[in-house]
């Protein structure tokens, strides 16, 4: 089965994205899908998990939740939401932890931890590792 | 500008919490979902002391006659068609909470008194008031908790009436816009002419002209019993609007209901029928600022994806403040919201994720 990445927005061509499986990876980027994809077809699980581009620092308050109203959202089981560090693993992580709080959705109490709640699974992973600062385009050369 | 509504045992909804409404609200959803009933709700809560009120769904819906009774007459607006249960709604707009019950009364008493006496005669003492019993729809009116009035619809043999106690004029006005081309041409006649007499009706042109460029005025021109808005669109003669395509005659029915309706709302169900997808952009754009003009809260209806990208292409990204989209999802035997704010929409727009 061939790995699903998201289309590319070309000017006004928009190809409606739907959910197609039931574990997603959100991730900020282009540069993120493209490592994630090859990263996942290596360990054998690409043909299960959805890679989504949410945004990042800016535009993940706005994408992540419009992201939890998709038709088909409710059939995900699990996720898991990638971030760079930027200037704070910690900020990063907070501000994610908020949002997944604000929209009644499972909130892990770490960076790398896995929880569940209601049926659904998620977790958070804040690269390049979970502390200090940094982005996952560097850990791509 | 109403905030939330709440629709309880209405047609499809059992229990249904919108919240987040703004200016201009859009209502989206699959087939049956009850994208149409909430406009249905919203304007039945402003129907006062109408005896058809529980009739204007169906003529929306194409139902041209129905059998007189209470059974058809009524049970089509409760929840599963169950009359023992109630229908109940409630609208928040700033501090005010207003609420209409509406029930089924299987007996309504309407006592019939004695007269009083004729001058210089002993006072008789009836011993059997006369007393009408029916059947009733009794809707009861609360503002913050406290009871307001109540009205009661009957059906007397043939005979549709209203018995009305109490009942203060509804707070706001409220016109809808069916999604087939039935238009009331004398209607929107009647009501431009009101805009003309206070010199309101230069905006009205300027809107219509991004449809029908060549547009240079509009005037009312009575016909007998009937009245037709002409407009000049540089030919010889003056044609009816109507001429101009369905496209012209629905926007301008939708202009002129926001300009006679301020402070009110106005309902259209379809929004996107009769236009093409280029003009979608302005033609939102100056429904908004219309609607903005007039104080007039919008609450549309659309299956429509390219309404939505028209939307955030026709609006600045101020104005999209004014926006929100709401999609009816059902869940099992529920109908549920799920409200898109601006950034959302627009977000989800952005990434080509299904918002439909």
């Amino acid at each position: 089965m061939r790995f699903i990445q998201n289309q590319q927005r070309m000017g006004d061509k928009m190809m409606n994205i739907t959910i197609e499986k039931d574990n997603l990876l959100l991730v900020e980027g282009r540069d993120e899908v493209n490592f994630f994809g090859a990263f996942l077809k290596y360990i054998g699980v690409h043909d299960d998990v959805q890679i989504i581009e949410v945004g990042g620092k800016d535009n993940f308050k706005n994408e992540f939740p419009a992201l939890l109203l998709s038709p088909n959202f409710s059939a995900v089981r699990k996720y898991g939401i990638v971030r760079d560090a930027d200037d704070s693993a910690d900020n990063t992580f907070q501000s994610v932890i908020g949002m997944l709080s604000r929209h009644n959705q499972p909130v892990p109490k770490a960076p790398g931890e896995i929880i569940s709640s209601d049926d659904i699974t998620a977790g958070i992973f804040i690269m390049p590792g979970n502390s200090g600062t940094g982005s996952v385009e560097w850990e791509s050369y | 500008m109403i905030k939330s509504f709440t629709v309880k045992g209405f047609k499809q909804f059992t229990d249904l919490f919108l919240q987040s409404l703004k200016p201009v609200t859009l209502i989206g959803g699959r087939n049956n979902t009850g994208k149409t009933t909430v406009l249905e709700a919203f304007f039945m809560f402003y129907d006062r002391a109408n005896p058809e009120v529980t009739l204007r769904h169906l003529s929306w819906r194409g139902v041209d006659s129905t059998a007189l009774n209470p059974d058809s007459l009524w049970s089509p607006i409760f929840h599963s068609y169950d009359m023992d249960k109630s229908i109940e709604m409630e609208i928040c707009e700033n501090d005010t909470k207003e609420k209409i019950r509406i029930k089924h009364n299987k007996e309504f008493q309407k006592s019939v008194f004695a007269l009083p006496p004729a001058k210089g005669v002993m006072p008789k003492i009836e011993t059997g008031q006369q007393s009408l019993s029916m059947e009733s729809l009794e809707f009861i009116y609360h503002i913050n908790d406290e009871k307001v009035g109540e009205s009661h619809l009957t059906l007397d043999g043939h005979r549709l009436g209203m018995h009305v106690e109490n009942l203060r004029k509804p707070l706001k006005k409220v016109a809808f816009i069916a999604s087939g081309t039935q238009r009331n041409p004398t209607e929107d006649s009647a009501q431009f002419g009101q805009l003309d007499i206070h010199g309101h009706t230069d905006s009205i042109t300027d809107v219509l002209k991004i449809i029908e460029p060549d547009l240079e005025s509009l005037t009312t021109i009575s016909q007998g019993d009937h009245a037709l808005i002409y407009g000049n669109i540089g030919m010889p003669r003056k044609i009816p609007v109507s001429h101009m395509g369905e496209g012209t005659a629905k926007l301008l029915s939708i202009i002129l209901a926001i300009a006679t309706n301020e402070n009110g709302m106005v309902l259209i169900d379809e929004i996107e029928n009769g236009w093409h997808y280029s003009l979608l952009p302005d033609i939102l754009n100056a429904i908004h600022k219309m609607a903005k003009k007039y104080n007039c809260q919008i609450v549309a209806t659309t299956h429509s994806y390219e309404i939505k990208k028209s939307l955030v292409r026709g609006l600045s990204s101020e104005d999209l403040s004014d926006v929100t989209y709401i999609r009816l999802d059902r869940e099992k035997e529920h109908i549920k919201p799920k409200i898109y704010e601006a950034g959302m929409l627009v977000a989800a727009l952005e990434r080509g994720w299904e918002t439909r």
